[in-house]
């Protein structure tokens, strides 16, 4: 049927903007965020028009230079020539024959912000010599041109701001750079390139397989003409000198193709955006703007490109090219355009040739010159992964919005795209090699640490990369260059996660042609190992502890580039950069890690057990965990508990008064004879908890405890909790409002309890558990980052407000494949990524779906977020709003505060940068980079609640002692509030409300026979969540409340700042607030008093907060808990 | 009615000892509430207090005259408090006006607050397996006592009214349909449920005109869509997205 007859039949008016519409239905959001990209990273042309008046007056000074002869090199030319080991020669100074612009500026394909303007400057052939090609000739004089007209710039007032660059970070090849001054205090810069007329050298000479570095320059051998045999090949050097000949015609070549292509050009300010973005734009040996241009050019002249395609699709054709393993591999070739006559019309050599020499090939024009030298084959495979997850994006992405600014507006450096990284310095040896390496000798040093690098690692690393180190420009050379004495790398990789923590490496069988080479490369370490299948084989084994496992790589790096570049070179990594703050003071971390097994090995026992309960009227069918310690993702999992049956490791160890329990899901079978009334129905369903806890306890010998929620169960060293679930619950939720009514009664404990056991929360949670066990088999590291990411949280006192399921779920947004190239494969890097997640998302704009594995549907993922955007239009949306796959209709997040999420991003943003220094800058040391990711800004906070140590149960997770937390609050700027409440009073205590949660020594529980079960043992019981509760209810309106749930003792107390001013009197805040009269009314005199009485008003209109009367509530609530107040300097009147 | 405006306020100063000593204020103000006799106070920022707050307002304003009756807000910090003649309500607002502090000393209370409080209502939650089965069968009992009541006089209700109650035979409930297939007793609740899941099926592309309205009502859809996704880029231009890293 055509589209013209449906148009009809449907009856539709005439609406100009169909075609549009009907051309763009798929991706419009995305389309129209191009274009808004674009119109942002278009330079406007016109606004720079003077920009060509100053080019051209700084062609005219240049061309009226005169002719001159110069000696030798001067100044710092002289000295910089000196430590590169090149010639110093005379130089005949002739004004440069043409200097006009090229490049983006031309063609208008500069990607604000960069507006360098390149400016090609042609030295006459009368400059250089016949044989200049030779050692480092050319170079020299190049060097000297620039430095003379350099002199002569400096001394022009328009001019004078010149600073040395490097084209493509090649020592050889400096540019000036010139600053100007535009009208309107806005400056521009002018890269000055020197370029050679084609026919100055002869090509044919610097073909690949040339050399023209001779090892003993003498005067002897600087005669020779002919390539003396044997002498290596010098591609590098060749292709350096050729860029300089073949500028103008690579120039004319790309021109010309953007003319021809309508698209062309905003196609390439596209890809110079996404590259930038990539991070893979600046290194030295990568794919940069240039080639990517060159490339869309080469597309466009062999027909892949149509003009019909718009700048997105011409970037996903070029991206497509990209991604091609073979497209530099096997090398490419641009359609040949022949020279000018005057450069001669030799034939260029074969294109083997050049992949022989080069690990890139793509032929510029000419066929002379591979405009591909530069790149490092890690380079390569860097950018192909970038294109394909480019690709990825723009083909399947499920969250357009996402998607594009993954693309092209988050910059992703190395911290964000690899893994792991290290830092390693080796020492170089200063002078030599300059004269005669093709390839500088820090570049050399950086390929070489890589091959080192890559090979240790081996399968453990999908991609290795050693970054290479850029030469940055400075006013003057010196800063420009200097050679250190040694060279620092970084080393990044991308893991394999389900490699990378092996404990054996095992290399080839002992009697393969292989073993010698593995020998080699291990030395010592490498031994013969019989495997269990009768193989025997060389290999390599790393010890570590069970809490160790993830340092392995860390360790194989440190071996192997100490073995291979020597002992002095120094290797850092970051694996167990952040462990210190998972361990307990009073475990060891092997312990805890053992306790992660322990606790599943419990799990599927008494998984085994429920299920063959005879004497139950229903069966159990199935038994689901729920909570975050059975998935491994809680911080601090129980440890094995001596009244539980279970044995800690170390025997000195205290005993705990509390124990966190382990949810599970018992499902019943189904039946008919339950009730129809809804709370005889729970009751019921307590009962058959009763008889469960009946039969435990004398089937299998397990102390087990009834509620009428939940049972209890010791088991092996571990309390579980048990929630029975039956398929009539549903009906029964839907139809038990007046179930709900009867709760207000309840104690806060049992009625925490009971919010634990509604149907819904248990639903979702073990939806929830379903959905973190998927992505942890998909993503190992994920449950690693998640515990890191719920550290960070309690640490930062958000424990109230990123809840344990939020702070999971914000970890597995992280690890959604459409927010990374790849599923992070470190603990290090996943926790990053859930760093920058939270600092970078715009919560106020925005819901985040999380759906890790993918299992959404794009309707409802539409509807969900069309759900919220409905809100947020209404100005009803929160101001975070998570929303999980498997209950979409449920947003977590909903409490919190705008200002709140604020802190958390900055927060955040904070830990990143200072992560991120430490690993890219390699400034800090670990100690400095814990110290601030792991420490509450406390300065926020108007007062502090520091908690009795006997009523913490975590206690030892606590990041600092009891002691040093308080030095810090003091030195935080916050004193006793000592002074306006009688502290004394209360901290004496009565027995009637301190009770001791603390560990205890063993003897003492010897001593006093308490090591029955018996009423000793707490379980599931969280004091500090319920008084955190019981405070944000009754002050939720005055003040934010801020606490850690994971043993960090101190609550933070911020006042509203509406509240604290002057207000009319509002009932629900009526009981934190005094007259505003009354609290001046102190300080004054007694006949303004007597007036105001006279007067007979009570509350003039205006109250305000009364703090003190507060705190001291706050202080009466928590009686037994609270140990301590502190306020803020000066907040005391 | 109850006034809004806060003008009606006076505040009590208040001086509260429990553990600590700390100054507090009442607001106070007339209750009227229709059909009542002008008696009622309406106090809002109620302290908290370990002890019975009910109970605290009530020894608090006895102080003034003889208290009817206090009606505590679930939030636990606002009440009304009536008093048994209208002259007391009169007499505690005087006291406002001219800020007598009034003194509330409390006495620390007998059961477990606090900390303490809170562990032993956690370990009330379990109170032993006998117990809670001893307690739940109790409830059972009461509740089906209950509610076999409320079934008698039901029925009696309507023997009254002349209606003949017919009792129904004895017998358990069917398991079998009579050919051998075993039929589950299906409870109220459960095939209620299943009843809201069914849903009733339509042919939706059957007649002319539901293509046509299909069709129409997708391109509006997606007219709509292209408006909504011009006004999130319009957001998000204002919010300065477009920045190039």
């Amino acid at each position: 049927m055509s589209h013209k007859r449906t148009r009809e039949e449907a009856d539709l008016p005439e609406d100009p903007g169909e075609d549009l519409l009907l051309g763009t239905q798929e991706s419009s959001l995305f389309e129209l965020q191009v274009e808004e990209l674009l119109n942002g990273a278009r330079v406007d042309y016109v606004r720079e028009d003077d920009v060509e008046e100053l080019i051209a007056k700084l062609s005219a000074l240049l061309r009226s230079l005169p002719v001159k002869k110069l000696d030798g090199p001067r100044g710092e030319a002289a000295k910089y020539l000196k430590r590169m080991g090149m010639p110093q020669k005379s130089l005949r100074f002739a004004p440069p024959e043409r200097v006009c612009a090229v490049g983006g500026w031309v063609y208008r394909t500069l990607a604000s912000p960069n507006r360098t303007v390149d400016v090609a400057m042609q030295m006459p052939s009368s400059c250089f010599d016949e044989k200049d090609q030779l050692n480092n000739r050319y170079f020299a004089r190049r060097l000297q041109y620039l430095a003379e007209v350099a002199t002569v710039l400096r001394r022009n007032p328009a001019f004078k701001d010149v600073s040395w660059d490097f084209l493509q970070h090649d020592a050889r090849r400096p540019v000036l750079v010139i600053t100007l001054q535009r009208a309107g205090g806005e400056t521009c810069a002018i890269r000055l390139l020197p370029v050679l007329a084609p026919g100055t050298f002869p090509l044919t000479k610097l073909a690949p397989e040339r050399n023209n570095l001779r090892a003993s320059a003498g005067p002897a051998a600087a005669g020779a003409d002919k390539d003396a045999p044997g002498l290596p090949a010098t591609p590098h050097y060749n292709a350096a000198i050729m860029q300089d000949m073949l500028l103008d015609m690579q120039h004319q070549v790309l021109q010309d193709a953007i003319k021809a292509h309508p698209n062309l050009g905003d196609a390439i300010i596209l890809l110079k955006v996404w590259a930038r973005a990539q991070g893979s734009c600046g290194q030295p040996d990568s794919i940069n703007g240039f080639l990517l241009s060159m490339l869309a050019a080469h597309l466009a002249a062999t027909g892949s490109l149509v003009h019909a395609m718009k700048p997105l699709q011409v970037m996903r054709a070029v991206l497509n090219a990209l991604q091609q393993p073979s497209l530099f591999s096997k090398g490419t070739a641009m359609q040949r355009r022949s020279l000018e006559a005057s450069a001669g019309s030799a034939s260029p050599p074969s294109p083997a040739a050049f992949c022989r020499h080069h690990v890139a090939v793509f032929m510029d024009p000419s066929g002379h010159l591979n405009l591909a030298a530069h790149l490092s084959k890690s380079a390569i495979a860097e950018g192909q992964s970038a294109a394909r997850h480019g690709l990825r994006l723009l083909d399947q992405a499920a969250d357009q919005e996402a998607a594009f600014a993954e693309l092209f507006l988050t910059k992703h450096t190395p911290t964000l795209t690899y893994d792991a990284s290290w830092r390693v310095s080796v020492p170089l040896d200063g002078s030599s090699g300059f004269e005669t390496s093709d390839v500088l000798p820090h570049r050399g040093m950086e390929a070489r640490v890589e091959g080192v690098a890559q090979q240790a690692l081996g399968t453990r690393a999908k991609s290795v990369r050693a970054l290479r180190e850029p030469l940055h420009s400075g006013p003057s050379l010196e800063a420009a260059s200097s050679t250190p004495s040694s060279v620092s790398i970084l080393i990044a990789a991308q893991l394999d996660t389900g490699e990378a923590l092996r404990a054996v490496d095992m290399g080839p069988p002992a009697e393969s042609p292989k073993a010698g080479a593995f020998r080699e490369f291990w030395g010592d370490r490498a031994e013969l190992r019989r495997y269990k299948d009768g193989n025997i084989a060389e290999s390599v084994v790393w010890e570590c502890g069970p809490s160790e496992r993830h340092l392995v790589v860390d360790r194989v790096m440190d071996y192997a580039l100490k073995r291979h570049l020597g002992a002095a070179c120094a290797v850092s990594g970051h694996a167990g950069l952040l462990d210190a703050v998972m361990h307990r003071r009073n475990a060891h971390p092997d312990e805890q890690a053992n306790a992660r097994r322990q606790i599943e090995a419990a799990m599927l026992k008494l998984g085994k057990q429920l299920r063959s309960a005879s004497s139950l009227p229903l069966k159990i069918v199935a038994v689901q965990p729920l909570s975050a310690a059975a998935r491994h993702t809680a911080a601090f999992p129980p440890l094995p508990h001596p009244f539980a049956g279970g044995h800690r490791a170390d025997p000195s160890a205290k005993v705990d008064r509390c124990l966190d329990t382990i949810d599970l899901l018992a499902q019943l079978e189904g039946s008919g004879k339950w009730p129809d009334n809804p709370r005889a129905y729970a009751k019921a369903k307590a009962a058959m908890g009763c008889q469960l806890a009946d039969e435990l306890a004398s089937g299998f010998g397990l102390h087990a405890h009834a509620s009428e929620h939940c049972i209890d169960v010791l088991a092996d060293g571990f309390a579980f909790r048990i929630f029975l679930a039956s398929e009539r619950d549903s009906a029964m939720a839907d139809a038990s409002p007046a179930a709900q009514a009867g709760k207000e009664s309840l104690t806060p404990p049992e009625a925490m309890l009971a919010r634990t056991a509604e149907h819904a929360a248990l639903r979702r949670s073990a939806k929830h558990h379903a959905m973190l066990a998927a992505l942890s088999g998909a993503a190992p590291a994920f449950p690693a980052a998640a515990q890191l990411a719920s550290r960070w949280v309690s640490v930062h006192m958000l424990s109230n407000h990123i809840t344990e399921p939020m702070s999971e779920l914000l970890t597995a947004a992280a690890f959604a494949a459409d927010r990374a190239a790849l599923i992070p494969g470190s603990r290090l890097s996943g926790f990053i990524r859930f760093l920058h997640l939270l600092s970078t998302y715009s919560w106020r704009e925005r819901a985040l779906v999380v759906d890790p594995n993918a299992e959404l549907a794009a309707a409802d993922r539409e509807t969900a977020v069309a759900a919220h955007s409905k809100a947020r239009r209404e100005g009803m949306a929160p101001a975070m709003c998570i929303i999980p796959a498997y209950d979409t209709g449920n947003w977590l997040g909903k409490g919190l505060s705008a200002s709140v999420v604020h802190r958390i991003s900055a927060l955040a943003q904070r830990s990143l940068s200072v992560i991120q220094g430490h690993v890219e800058g390699g400034l800090l040391t670990p100690g400095v980079v814990q110290a601030s990711v792991f420490t509450s800004a406390l300065a926020d906070f108007d007062a502090l609640l520091q908690l009795s140590r006997d009523a913490l149960a975590l206690a030892p997770c606590a990041v600092l002692s009891h002691k040093a937390q308080r030095a810090a609050v003091e030195q935080q700027g916050f004193s006793s509030a000592a002074s306006i409440l009688p502290l004394e009073a209360l901290q004496e205590g009565s027995k009637h409300s301190r009770a001791m949660l603390k560990a205890l020594p063993q003897e003492l529980v010897r001593k006093h026979k308490m090591s029955t079960m018996g009423q000793n043992l707490l379980l599931g019981f969280k004091p500090v969540e319920l008084y955190v509760e019981s405070i944000e209810q009754r002050y939720g309106g005055v003040a934010t409340v801020c606490a850690d749930a994971q043993g960090g003792g101190l609550i933070g107390i911020k006042w509203r700042s509406a509240v604290q001013k002057a207000h009319e009197l509002t009932i629900d805040t009526a009981h934190a607030v005094s007259p505003a009269a009354a609290t001046s009314a102190v300080r004054s005199s007694k006949a303004a008093k007597r007036q105001r009485m006279a007067n007979g008003i009570g509350v003039g209109g205006a109250v305000t907060l009364d703090t003190t009367s507060c705190l001291a509530e706050i202080l009466v609530m928590g009686n037994g808990l609270v140990e301590h107040v502190f306020v803020k300097h000066g907040s005391v009147t | 009615m109850v006034k809004e405006s806060s003008d009606g306020f006076t505040a009590l100063p208040l001086q509260i000892t429990q553990g600590i000593t700390y100054q507090r204020y009442l607001y106070l103000k007339q209750h009227e509430a229709e059909g009542a006799k002008s008696s009622g106070l309406f106090v809002a920022g109620v302290p908290f207090f370990h002890h019975d707050t009910r109970g605290v307002l009530q020894e608090l304003f006895e102080g003034f005259g003889p208290v009817r009756d206090v009606v505590l807000h679930p939030s636990k910090s606002s009440a009304v408090v009536v008093f048994e003649k209208p002259g007391t309500r009169q007499k505690v607002l005087d006291a406002a006006q001219a800020k007598q502090l009034v003194q509330l000393k409390l006495q620390e209370p007998e059961r477990a607050y606090g900390l303490k409080g809170l562990v032993e209502a956690h370990k009330a939650c379990f109170p032993g397996n006998a117990v809670l089965r001893k307690r739940l069968d109790d409830w059972t009992e009461e509740f089906e006592d209950e509610e076999a009541r409320k079934r008698r006089e039901a029925a009696a209700a309507q023997e009254e009214q002349g209606w003949t109650v017919v009792k129904r035979r004895g017998g358990g409930r069917k398991s079998s349909d009579g050919q051998g297939a075993a039929v589950g007793g299906v409870a109220l609740a459960a095939a209620q449920a299943i009843a809201a899941g069914k849903k009733e099926k339509h042919l939706t592309n059957f007649y002319r005109f539901q293509q046509k309205e299909k069709r129409r009502s997708e391109l509006m859809d997606l007219r709509e869509k292209f408006a909504e996704d011009k006004r999130r880029i319009a957001e998000m231009k204002a919010a300065r997205k477009f920045k190039p890293v």
